[in-house]
């Protein structure tokens, strides 16, 4: 009898043990379901922008110095050398001279006093794709697409096509395309490190998700470098400490002959892939008492003998950035964020080196790497503070109001060519301020709308970047609201 | 003896194979929250609505879940998952 009850109990341990265990395994499988449906992931935004510059003193920029430099050489050429130099630097951009022979291209001026007004529309499109087809193994892609809102015509170059596009494919509003705009696979070797390779999560990072109440949407500071790199990356994880290296060596492309030797302006060979690198270190700490959580990313960005095809230039950059952020200061619902950074920008050559323009070289200015020489080192530093507050209850609930300030100085390397704003904050040289608003209504529609003034104090004369710093007075702010779906 | 030893092993044997999501939603309401055992499973409401769901697709900066506010990491903007 007692065995019989054992065997009896026994077995009943056993059935109730294998229910339990089914249970809980199709629950397991109902979550995984409602992932499966979520995995059509992304994001949507439609954003309306009213943007007004205000310019005070004349500055002109080069858009094609190619072009202004043929130009120049046609005008030596048929005024008669000296004459048709001294015509060609009188006369305005835009503007024909030598009885029609001439037009001063490749170049714009915008004018003392002159204000220009613009509106709008652009529609950003994120769609996600995520699989973990193992335990080790997990992949993340992103396809982007930007554009303006019902385009019938268009001018100028579409941004995804020049150089250093690739560093903001997807982000810069042109037409329907869609880009990849990050696609990277995640290797744990062992438990930890783990191993990463593919077009890395480096744009769209600190602080932008402050203004669309997101999380951290790219892994670079904006201040570390805003750009998307492909490359490979070790992490390595010690609780709440991360380090990470990356390596996001870039590319210098001839599509019609991939293999043979290629040559600068100067006959120096250029050499088809450039090393860059990137130190990171990450804190992260739920525990602090003083706010829900800190977070902080430090970061060493290097970018070696980076050559720009058709000139001698090369640029060899160096930044260290800091960012840090502590959400919900003492459970008042306050975030603070700071960030900056320090760069050390060296210039060898410049944009003019074809030895064709040897005859009309002294009428073209010297651009470099943000200076005027030839070979130079440059200096700066960027800053920037923000703080925002999140309503949790009365009628604003949902809401957040913030504010953000941010200081360039003139000799600092700024860029930020992903950026959705019209003008990005981060690229002033001079001093910026933006107030915003976001409201996530009930289910997860999000209203933005925010304000930014920006004071350039200082205009480089190609792409921003290239050439002697001219001093100017030019405000430019705008307005935008936007309407942004997660899916 | 050998009742105490079948059942421990009868005990064994419903060791479960928990949902993975549910999981780690209550560890981490568990470590951001302070929160114990029973009360993080209590905010661990199911269906696609409810709150596991809400932290795991992570579509804002925070998610409210009751009395706790959670920040949630969205895996595809970080390098290493």
């Amino acid at each position: 009898m007692k065995k019989i009850a054992i065997a009896g109990l026994s077995a009943l341990m056993m059935t109730q043990g294998h229910a339990q265990s089914l249970e809980e395994r199709v629950e397991a499988l109902e979550y995984q379901g409602y992932e499966n449906f979520f995995k059509v992931s992304g994001s949507m935004e439609m954003r309306f922008d009213f943007v007004s510059r205000d310019n005070k003193d004349s500055y002109t920029t080069f858009s094609d110095p190619n072009a202004y430099a043929k130009a120049l050489a046609t005008a030596a050429a048929v005024g008669g050398g000296a004459a048709g130099i001294s015509a060609f630097q009188a006369a305005e951009c835009g503007e024909t001279i030598l009885s029609g022979a001439v037009t001063k291209e490749g170049c714009s001026t915008v004018g003392d006093d002159q204000q220009d007004n613009s509106r709008f529309g652009r529609l950003f499109l994120n769609l996600d794709v995520e699989s973990n087809p193992t335990n080790k193994l997990s992949f993340y892609g992103r396809l982007s697409m930007a554009k303006y809102i019902t385009t019938l015509t268009s001018q100028g170059s579409d941004p995804n096509s020049g150089a250093f596009s690739d560093l903001s494919a997807g982000a810069n509003a042109s037409d329907a395309s869609l880009w990849v705009e990050r696609a990277f696979a995640n290797y744990k070797v062992n438990d930890d490190p783990t191993f990463t390779f593919g077009r890395l999560p480096t744009i769209d990072g600190a602080p932008m998700h402050h203004h669309k109440a997101q999380p951290m949407a790219g892994n670079y500071p904006i201040l570390a470098f805003s750009g998307i790199f492909d490359g490979m990356a070790l992490t390595q994880n010690f609780g709440k400490h991360t380090a990470r290296v990356v390596y996001s060596p870039l590319s210098t492309v001839n599509f019609s002959d991939s293999i043979s030797a290629q040559s600068d302006a100067a006959g120096d060979k250029l050499s088809r892939m450039e090393d860059a690198y990137a130190l990171m270190y990450e804190y992260s700490d739920g525990d602090v008492g003083f706010a829900r959580k800190v977070n902080v990313i430090a970061m060493h960005n290097s970018i070696g003998n980076l050559p720009i095809t058709g000139t001698d230039l090369k640029m060899n950059l160096q930044r260290t950035s800091l960012y840090a952020e502590a959400l919900d200061v003492a459970d008042t619902g306050v975030t603070l964020a700071v960030h900056g950074m320090t760069s050390t920008t060296e210039s060898e050559g410049q944009v003019f080196s074809d030895p064709a323009l040897a005859g009309v070289s002294a009428a073209l200015p010297t651009l470099g790497w943000l200076s005027g020489e030839e070979d130079d080192k440059t200096t700066g530093t960027a800053y920037g503070i923000l703080a925002k507050y999140r309503f949790s209850n009365g009628f604003l609930k949902g809401s957040s109001i913030g504010g953000e300030y941010f200081h360039g100085s003139e000799g600092a390397f700024l860029y930020d060519a992903g950026n959705n704003d019209p003008v990005s904050m981060y690229t002033t040289y001079g001093d910026a301020y933006r107030v915003f608003y976001n409201k996530t209504f009930e289910g997860g529609l999000k209203w933005n709308v925010q304000y930014m003034s920006q004071q350039q104090d200082y205009i480089r004369p190609y792409v921003g970047l290239i050439g002697e710093a001219a001093e100017v007075d030019r405000k430019t702010d705008f307005v935008s609201t936007s309407f942004i779906v997660n899916f | 003896m050998k009742l105490v030893s079948l059942i421990a092993i009868g005990m064994l044997f419903s060791a479960s194979a928990m949902a993975g999501t549910k999981d780690d939603f209550i560890a981490e309401v568990k470590k951001q929250c302070g929160k114990d055992d029973g009360a993080a499973a209590a905010l661990a409401t199911g269906g696609r609505q409810g709150n596991v769901m809400k932290w795991k697709t992570c579509t804002s900066a925070t998610v409210t879940v009751g009395d706790c506010t959670l920040t949630c990491t969205d895996s595809s903007s970080k390098i290493g998952g």
